[in-house]
């Protein structure tokens, strides 16, 4: 699909549009919190993506993969363009803002919506709330150890206890002993 | 850094959590040592499923209209701040890497190497093209007195996109009139060859591949096929208007048979698209797919407009 959008397919764009769109939005609203700042990503994602598909390395990994941490690190970027960072906040709760309906029965979109996010969403519940926390201050907020240590008012030496650990735990919980390839 | 030090920062090495010190150190050493890069690749393996945590969110229908207008607006020729595009892979370079301190990943972004550009200045500063913010889109879209043709030009783009909103709105059972409109003027097929396409991308085995366009031809277009399922969906935009007594039509040979795929209808945009159900053929690992322009009724002489093979990955 990355050769057809390189190949400047309007219609092939449409339909990876169509079937990322929403969880672009996701990770950049559980980033910025903020619904005008985070279509901003939404879009500045997608139309580099439109003009530098190749940027997509197959060889590396899953696309989905690649897109969403793409639309993390620019959202983590208006963060810090901004000059402010987000408290940590808890994850938007699933009834508000405009959710998905991930039950709906929609084959499409149930197939990009699998099990592998049940997967990590399970694995990050059954951490220890300061494990999670900690982790989720660093991947979503953008924080150094350092800087997360400074926020919680914590020694840093616990910050990175609980940055290693809870990522070990979730290393086990999903499996990964090998690394991943994929398609789009 | 050791071996132990790296392996107790690993994890936030992987995050993006370490001081540009501890990373610079970290990366040092991880050049020079198989087993800690094993460690590495690991720990990126579980960051990069963090993001699949955040719940999806439905991405507003006018924001899709803007990216889609801006795409539309490119590949006419003209980009997103309505100025004639530059042709060559030179613009292709202009863009760049998220500045972020990224996971350590590997998440290569787009276009590197990023051009030079102070820390925290504004993403439209940092960027040979960077995307026209939503607000200039808004006044573009409203016709700014600086470039009317152009506004309508974007207009008529966004126009076009609407044609596919069908999956995004399918959420949106709420808004029952809107889908009736919509419904009313998209072109007809569209919905189950977006599914049907949808579908095969999700499907191990599913082969996809450009189409080349003939001497002559300016059409572009895709394939996407999944040998199993024997399904394919074709994908071409830029077809003009067939003559009066003429049709596209797309047809697959393989060996000596030859199957008619059917016929390809452009919309206004000279777009089209086709699912097509291979199940009763006797397609084997490959075959050639060409459209071509033929009358109608068929007299047997077809003028080539896009032509490829498609072979099935033997795993």
């Amino acid at each position: 699909m990355a050769a057809l959008i390189a190949a400047r397919n309007e219609i092939a764009f449409r339909i990876v549009y169509d079937r990322y769109a929403d969880l672009v939005y996701g990770v950049a609203m559980r980033v910025l919190a903020d619904p005008a700042a985070a279509q901003d990503v939404v879009q500045d994602v997608f139309l580099r993506f439109w003009r530098f598909p190749a940027s997509f390395d197959a060889d590396r990994g899953r696309f989905m993969s690649w897109l969403l941490s793409v639309a993390r690190n620019r959202a983590v970027d208006e963060v810090r363009s901004r000059g402010r960072r987000r408290l940590h906040e808890s994850p938007p709760a699933e009834g508000a803002d405009d959710p998905v309906d991930e039950n709906a029965a929609d084959p499409a979109r149930l197939a990009v919506l699998s099990s592998e996010r049940s997967e990590i969403r399970a694995a990050l519940q059954q951490l220890p709330v300061e494990q999670r926390e900690a982790i989720e201050l660093a991947y979503f907020g953008g924080l150094t150890q350092q800087e997360i240590a400074e926020q919680l008012r914590t020694p840093l030496g616990t910050i990175k206890t609980r940055v290693r650990l809870g990522m070990r735990k979730l290393r086990f919980a999903l499996g990964v002993e090998t690394e991943s390839t994929g398609v789009l | 850094m050791t071996c132990e030090e790296f392996r107790e920062n690993v994890e936030a090495l992987a995050l993006g959590a370490l001081s540009p010190e501890e990373t610079a150190a970290a990366e040092q050493h991880v050049a020079g040592c198989a087993a800690c890069a094993r460690e590495l690749r690991l720990a990126r393996a579980v960051v990069e499923r963090l993001p699949l945590s955040a719940p999806a969110r439905r991405a507003p229908a006018a924001l899709r209209d803007r990216v889609l207008a801006a795409v539309g607006a490119e590949a006419a020729g003209v980009d997103a701040a309505g100025f004639a595009r530059r042709p060559g892979p030179a613009a292709e370079t202009a863009g760049s890497a998220s500045q972020s301190p990224a996971p350590a990943n590997n998440v290569r972004e787009f276009a590197p190497p990023r051009t030079a550009a102070p820390s925290g200045s504004p993403p439209a500063a940092e960027h040979g093209r960077a995307p026209v913010p939503i607000s200039r889109w808004r006044r573009v879209l409203a016709g700014g007195p600086r470039l009317p043709a152009l506004a309508a030009a974007a207009l008529l783009l966004a126009l076009v996109g609407l044609a596919a909103w069908s999956l995004s709105l399918q959420g949106q059972l709420s808004d029952v009139k809107h889908q009736q409109a919509l419904a009313r003027s998209q072109p007809q097929g569209f919905l189950p060859v977006s599914q049907t396409a949808l579908t095969l991308l999700a499907s191990q085995g599913t082969v996809t591949s450009e189409l080349d366009p003939a001497q002559n031809a300016t059409a572009t277009g895709g394939v996407i096929w999944n040998p199993e399922k024997k399904q394919c969906v074709v994908l071409v935009q830029h077809l003009p208007p067939a003559a009066a007594g003429q049709q596209y039509h797309i047809w697959f040979t393989s060996g000596d048979n030859k199957w008619d795929g059917g016929a390809l209808t452009p919309d206004g945009s000279g777009s089209a698209f086709r699912a097509i159900d291979m199940t009763r053929w006797n397609v084997g690992a490959g075959y050639h797919l060409s459209v071509v322009l033929q009358a109608t009724p068929d007299n047997g002489q077809r003028q080539p407009v896009l032509g490829g093979d498609l072979h099935a990955s033997l795993q």
